[in-house]
């Protein structure tokens, strides 16, 4: 299980979207959290997937309108008991690329 | 003051928009009510299903925007499959749903359905207007998502009040992303890379799909192919990308592909794939797909890159840009050329296996058929086994010259779906190809047809079965033909005569014998030729299969040729 986040602009719709990448693939969502972060809003899951669902989950979000960054991190120990944990208090998480291979001119 | 009605009308003339497909109803009446000199000419379907499929042909035949308009509550998701199929297909609609009024939303009020939750994993973006003020930039923003990137659908739903509220109008919003679409058609080192993996390659293929349709780099795309001289084939949506009568081309690929194209691609070790996502009745068994190559992916969608295979090389970007970009490394470039390899793949022992048997009078119809057909038509199918042949025996270069339901695979699409295609091009010889099963699912369009006196040509495959699916029954389940025998159908002569159109029936008789007789040659011109609407029914052999057929979990490699 790792958890994942999403940093996004709260347009109608954006949440529920990310929200629909998981579901649609059958996964349970053992924790969700989503709080405004500076001027756009973030939201934590955790999520246990493979690497091809969280490759294709990640493609999902990056897809998204109005989604800006996706990143990755191992469950802090402290979410055994998902209520007690908070997205402030997670280990530094690896940013998911948008897009594989070389990089990429605007 | 503008109310919100004329506002959105105003909008969507403002986008271009010169024609939407819809039905009317009582949450969307305002909307209807301001529709008379407006400048958008509204065409009424007579099921919703059939304004979303007419609005799709329409935009699949113009690559403009489709437009559809439905009422709240059924209306809207009587839209549901239209706006799926816009999305796995990439075709760009905007969707316009009226909705029950804003201090109803929530309770379940008549005709009230959340249309913006049911569509949210079906649209690019949508939304719920919430205020008169809101309407021009949601229409905006709305057009710029359909069209950009991989244009797909977005969802408009607008409460009733707010098309009855007036308010200031200063004139339609523009809109600007806060993002900018990647390319990497600037990245000369990856075209270096490119080149570098083509001077390597011993068995290279190019595999076209519908991506090089939308990006409107068909000539660009031509010229490079003449360049490369690789083997080429296309996806059902790449048909009419690549000029048929050129020497590499190879023929569609996939479950239904030619034994061309689907032995190349499997023995490939280097696969250029231009505008295809790799859908899994093109790759066949993924995992089994082309075992042997370094696969090069050109894309604009992320989202598709190494979805169902991992890929050697990326390029992302749209391909008016990236095969320019490939073109002019490749030409500097001093590519060897793979002439026994295109003629290991051209030949003989490779060679499309022709219809044999009960399928064979049904070939020779389309065969026969499509020769009278005048340059620049579009053909429009609908879903099954005449959709499978159809595409195998297509053989135009117009781009946009065959229209048909990839991803989703919706029947009663073809008939909807012609009406659009023929408003969109008045000029045009458009042949609607259909099955008897799929043929009534929007038959009612017929009507739409008489009413707007369009000449589409409809013909009907009619083998009285749900005819794909009974092919699957018979050769992966024991002949056990459960719910889809068909042959109590109506008498699609008399119902043509019920809603006024000129309608004949052939069997197979008319295409029997060495070479086809004259006298189905001039019923064909007829046919073809009339200023009005007309039903053709051709009453084929009912047990029929199509072939090649890679089955599931099967490779390209392995075809079935003949029934078991």
């Amino acid at each position: 299980m790792k958890t994942y986040q999403v940093r996004y602009r709260n347009t109608q719709g954006t949440f529920l979207r990310i929200l629909t990448a998981v579901q649609r693939r059958g996964l349970d969502m053992s924790f969700v959290h989503a709080e405004k972060s500076g001027d756009q809003h973030l939201v934590t899951l955790a999520l246990q997937m493979n690497a091809k669902q969280a490759e294709q989950v990640s493609r999902d979000w990056h897809a998204i309108m109005d989604v800006d960054e996706v990143s990755v991190s191992d469950l802090p120990k402290m979410a055994a008991s998902p209520v007690l944990a908070s997205p402030s208090r997670l280990d530094a998480s690896q940013p998911i690329p948008r897009f594989a291979g070389a990089t990429a001119s605007a | 003051m503008r109310k919100g009605a004329d506002i959105v009308l105003s909008c969507l003339r403002a986008e271009g928009v010169e024609l939407v497909f819809g039905y009317p109803g009582g949450a969307i009446m305002p909307l209807y009510d301001v529709l008379e000199g407006s400048g958008v000419r509204h065409i009424l379907s007579r099921h919703e299903q059939g304004a979303v499929f007419a609005a799709e042909g329409y935009s699949r035949a113009t690559g403009k925007v489709g437009v559809a308009f439905a009422t709240s509550g059924p209306g809207a998701t009587n839209l549901i499959t239209g706006i799926a199929d816009a999305k796995m297909d990439s075709v760009p609609l905007v969707c316009i749903t009226g909705q029950v009024r804003s201090t109803l939303i929530g309770s379940d009020a008549f005709q009230e359905i959340d249309v913006f939750g049911m569509t949210l994993s079906l649209t690019k973006w949508s939304r719920l207007v919430r205020s008169v003020e809101e309407i021009p930039a949601a229409i905006a923003e709305g057009f710029h998502w359909a069209r950009s990137g991989r244009p797909g659908p977005v969802v408009i739903d607008i409460p009733g009040d707010i098309f009855r509220t007036q308010a200031e109008f200063s004139g339609p919003a523009t809109f600007v992303p806060k993002r900018a679409e990647a390319s990497y058609a600037k990245d000369t080192a990856l075209f270096a890379r490119l080149v570098d993996l083509f001077r390597n390659a011993k068995k290279p293929v190019a595999l076209i799909g519908g991506g090089a349709k939308l990006s409107g780099a068909i000539e660009p795309l031509r010229s490079l192919l003449d360049r490369l001289q690789v083997p080429t084939c296309a996806t059902v949506h790449g048909l009419g990308a690549v000029d048929p009568n050129k020497g590499f081309y190879l023929g569609m690929v996939g479950m239904h592909g030619t034994r061309q194209a689907n032995l190349a691609t499997h023995d490939t070790d280097l696969l250029l794939v231009l505008g295809a996502r790799l859908d899994d009745r093109v790759t066949g068994e993924p995992s089994r797909f082309a075992p042997n190559a370094k696969i090069v992916h050109f894309e604009i969608d992320p989202a598709q890159l190494d979805r169902v295979r991992g890929g050697e090389l990326a390029v992302l970007g749209n391909l008016a840009d990236t095969i320019p970009a490939l073109h002019r490394a490749v030409i500097d470039a001093q590519l060897p050329t793979w002439p026994e390899w295109l003629a290991l793949v051209k030949g003989a022992e490779r060679s499309t296996a022709d219809a044999t048997g009960s399928a064979e009078p049904t070939v020779r119809f389309l065969d026969e058929l499509y020769s009278h057909l005048p340059k620049n038509s579009i053909v429009v199918t609908d879903v099954g086994q005449h959709q499978m042949w159809a595409a195998q025996r297509y053989c135009s270069g117009n781009p946009r010259g065959f229209i048909t339901s990839g991803g989703l695979g919706s029947m009663g699409f073809g008939l909807p779906a012609a009406v659009g295609a023929q408003l969109a091009c008045p000029e045009a010889t458009v042949l609607c190809i259909s099955g008897d099963g799929g043929f009534q699912m929007n038959i009612q369009e017929l009507a739409t047809v008489r009413r707007l006196n369009l000449p589409v040509k409809m013909v009907i495959i009619n083998n009285k079965y749900l005819g794909m699916v009974r092919q699957w029954q018979q050769l992966f389940y024991n002949r056990n033909y459960a719910e889809t025998d068909l042959s109590d159908n109506p008498d699609f002569v008399d119902i043509a005569e019920a809603y006024r159109i000129p309608s004949q029936r052939v069997g197979v008789e008319a295409v029997a014998g060495e070479s086809i007789s004259q006298e189905t040659k001039h019923l064909f011109d007829g046919f073809l030729q009339s200023s009005e609407p007309e039903l053709l029914v051709f009453d084929c052999h009912p047990e029929a299969n199509v072939f090649p057929m890679v089955p599931t979990g099967a490779s390209l490699s392995e075809m079935l040729t003949e029934d078991k």
